[in-house]
């Protein structure tokens, strides 16, 4: 290839992208931001940040309700109680994850019946028999924190799962609970 | 929060769903790479879509975009085979073949009928073509920009662009 001549050519095309630059191509519509962001909003209503709702539920729970915290230490196969009726902060620690938790993307944590997910601002997450939970942006304190009532009493298995970002299952954690008479 | 000295920042609090960051991603991006996408695609209605459907993805990605240069280079790509896959099921008319175009001086053997618009010329030519010339000719990347954002070769980018360049120049409305 002549360089001179690929030069030259090179500056011809250049000019005529630059004389034809119109105007409307530059410009997107308006809408297409407005949906852009309305599919980001349901990326994260459908992940964690419902859960940052968590931090601001804390005080208005421990203020107004009777509110069992337990630390579900994360190997333990211990049965933890709770009371029915009222929301329970659970707290998985994860410091034992230790080895694995570089590669851990997101948990699931899967309910059984009679037991249904809580949130203040985010109401219809109750209907949800599951949650993703964002590692980066979820994990407190070392500590993996969702808030769950239990409808009935009676012993209940809450499983969590660690995945990584192939959607790989790295680790299964059940926790133990033994829901007592509903609250009065 | 000022675009290029909070990049960083701005990328961060986007990641934990902080609309007002990503809205000012969207806004500081999407005007240079709306018209990439225009030339892409050469319909305004597919390079909305190819557009939105590409900011969407890029939710997911956020955490990969380091500075400025890596965030367009991925729209660029993403983009391309966005593009790319569309066309697979949708092309109908056949694109003009420049393989056949040497690399020596002398005019292109293939040319369109009457002289054409840029956007029609574009379109008549196979999108590993188009690219070439869009990235380097109308956004102004290096060849070595452009080619590590097409994932060819150097001297691989300069002989496609070489043939893109004869045939454009020799059918342009001018």
């Amino acid at each position: 290839m002549n360089t001179r001549l690929e030069n030259k050519l090179e500056k011809n095309v250049k000019e005529i992208f630059q004389t034809n630059l119109k105007e409307e191509y530059l410009n997107p519509p308006v809408y297409m931001q407005t949906r852009i962001l309305a599919r980001y909003r349901e990326y994260f209503a459908n992940r964690v940040t419902s859960f940052w709702g968590i931090k601001k539920l804390i005080v208005p729970i421990v203020a107004i309700l009777l509110v069992v915290i337990w630390k579900v230490h994360f190997f333990s196969s211990d049965i933890f109680l709770a009371q029915a009726g009222i929301p329970m902060l659970v707290k998985v620690e994860i410091n034992q994850l230790d080895e694995i938790s570089t590669q851990i993307a997101y948990a699931k944590v899967t309910l059984p019946t009679n037991i249904q997910f809580y949130s203040k601002n985010y109401a219809d997450i109750s209907n949800q028999r599951s949650l993703i939970l964002n590692w980066e942006t979820t994990v407190q304190n070392n500590a993996l924190p969702f808030v769950v009532i239990g409808k009935k009493a009676g012993p209940k298995v809450i499983i969590v799962n660690f995945y990584d970002k192939f959607d790989k299952l790295l680790f299964s954690k059940k926790l133990h609970v033994s829901f007592n008479g509903k609250h009065t | 929060m000022d675009w290029q000295n909070n990049f960083k920042d701005i990328i961060k609090q986007a990641q934990k769903g902080n609309e007002e960051a990503f809205s000012q991603i969207i806004q500081n991006t999407q005007k240079k790479f709306f018209g990439f996408c225009m030339y892409l695609c050469g319909d305004m209605h597919l390079a909305q879509d190819v557009c939105q459907d590409v900011y969407i993805k890029a939710i997911e990605h956020l955490k990969d975009f380091e500075n400025e240069t890596k965030l367009y280079n991925w729209l660029f790509k993403t983009a391309k085979n966005h593009y790319i896959d569309f066309t697979r099921n949708h092309q109908n008319k056949p694109y003009i073949d420049l393989e056949d175009i040497s690399d020596d001086e002398g005019n292109a053997s293939e040319t369109c009928e009457g002289k054409l618009e840029l956007i029609e010329i574009l379109q008549k030519i196979d999108p590993k073509y188009r690219i070439a010339l869009i990235l380097v000719d109308s956004e102004g990347y290096t060849y070595r920009e452009a080619s590590e954002i097409i994932g060819l070769t150097e001297d691989a980018l300069r002989s496609r662009l070489h043939k893109a360049r004869k045939f454009f120049i020799e059918n342009i409305k001018k």
